[in-house]
């Protein structure tokens, strides 16, 4: 078998770096991120 | 392939109604999340889109309270209609390290003017009035160090990512509004709702305790009628007992924790930091919010510290004029039936929205 054979189609390097994009967008977002619960009493 | 996808994500979501739509939690009622849904609020001010370069308020609960928006923005255009709108980024609980955080987003939208506004008692920098809270933590940016505190390597490394980018910068804010778009929130309050009109009005005291207390408004309504029926200082602290007893354990607190003002101290450092940023910007304003007028009649000074005010609004003064600022000494401007509590004035009821759009023309004018 030929080595351009093993080659992965443009589709599925487009499908591979959305998979890898949308899972660093998905850890930014919903990974660990600053406490924000705070409670004023002045009013 | 991928960073470019997560760079397109990052746009998509950062500079886009995804974002900066209005949403429910903004306005929640729960005690926990009013800070960072005000936060919220200041910097969509700051990052959505707008058409003219506003007038900014930056502070606390102090100017959220005693000068929202479209009661200033109304009082303005009866006097220069043509003046860009103002936008208040106050925050409950905001001190002057959060100031400082948010004045280093202010240069995004090129205000006409600043208006730095501070309470004497946010000068402490104690357990009661903390520097910094929430807002900090979420606003951080910038290649300086905070001009107060030695930040930890993963705060720097945090607001180093903060800084280059928007998507890292804003992800608290983008869950919440996804979220909020995917399940809006039940738990709305009423007046953080109205106060988002243009159209906002309090007609009465009664429609505001009713607004922002619900089914207690009748009984603090009472508790305020005795206290306008004998204007004393103990009637107002019974009425204040019945509207928030944490605030009167504030106050109380605060003058425990409350010493001669040291110059070189961290609230002063940050009111420096904060001029020194916004002063070669553009035209800046510092305003001393009213204090209540009642305190002179706390002579046991249970809730205030004779002297404090004085020393430091001198020592205020003395760092505006370093920076070349103006400072509206505002303590004095309003009657003790103006004010909410011992630190807020009445929304609207209080007609401070006039006297500060009138001072902000003349700061405009000169």
């Amino acid at each position: 078998m030929s080595s351009t054979t093993d080659r992965p189609s443009a589709a599925a390097i487009v499908v591979r770096a959305a998979f890898y994009a949308l899972a660093v967008v998905g850890l930014v977002l919903y990974g660990p991120g600053v406490d924000y619960t705070f409670i004023y009493q002045g009013f | 392939m991928a960073a470019c996808f997560v760079a397109f994500a990052g746009r998509g979501i950062t500079t886009t109604h995804v974002l900066w739509r209005e949403t429910t939690f903004e306005h929640t009622r729960d005690i926990t999340r009013v800070a960072f849904a005000q936060t919220y609020q200041a910097a969509r001010a700051i990052y959505a889109p707008r058409a003219a370069t506003p007038i900014v308020l930056l502070g606390n609960s102090r100017i959220w309270l005693g000068a929202p928006a479209p009661l200033v923005n109304a009082a303005l255009a009866t006097r220069r209609p043509d003046e860009p709108a103002a936008v208040n980024l106050g925050i409950f609980g905001a001190g002057l390290g959060d100031l400082e955080a948010l004045s280093r987003h202010v240069g995004r939208v090129d205000p006409s003017l600043a208006v730095l506004t501070l309470g004497t008692s946010d000068l402490l920098g104690s357990t009661s009035t903390p520097l910094s809270g929430v807002p900090a933590r979420l606003l951080r940016i910038g290649w300086d160090g905070e001009p107060v505190g030695d930040a930890s390597l993963a705060d720097r490394l945090d607001r180093w990512l903060r800084t280059l980018w928007p998507l890292y910068r804003f992800r608290e804010f983008a869950r919440a509004a996804i979220d909020d778009r995917l399940v809006p929130s039940a738990d709305v309050s009423p007046l953080s709702r109205r106060l988002s009109s243009p159209a906002f009005h309090i007609a009465s005291t009664r429609d505001l305790f009713e607004t922002a207390y619900g089914a207690r408004g009748g009984e603090i309504e009472a508790a305020y009628e005795r206290w306008r029926g004998h204007p004393t200082l103990a009637s107002f602290v019974a009425y204040v007992e019945t509207l928030n007893p944490s605030h009167l354990e504030l106050v109380r607190q605060r003058v425990r924790e409350s010493g001669p003002v040291d110059p070189e101290g961290p609230g002063l450092r940050l009111v420096d930091a904060i001029l020194a940023r916004l002063a070669p910007a553009g035209r800046t304003v510092v305003v001393l919010m009213p204090e209540n007028p009642i305190l002179a009649e706390d002579t046991r000074q249970e809730f205030h510290r004779a002297g404090y005010s004085d020393e430091a609004a001198a020592e205020v003064l003395a760092a505006a004029r370093a920076h070349d600022v103006p400072l509206l000494d505002a303590r004095a401007w309003m009657p003790a039936r103006a004010f909410l509590d011992f630190d807020h004035l009445l929304p609207d009821l209080s007609g401070f929205q006039e006297r500060l759009a009138e001072e902000i023309v003349h700061v405009l004018d000169d």
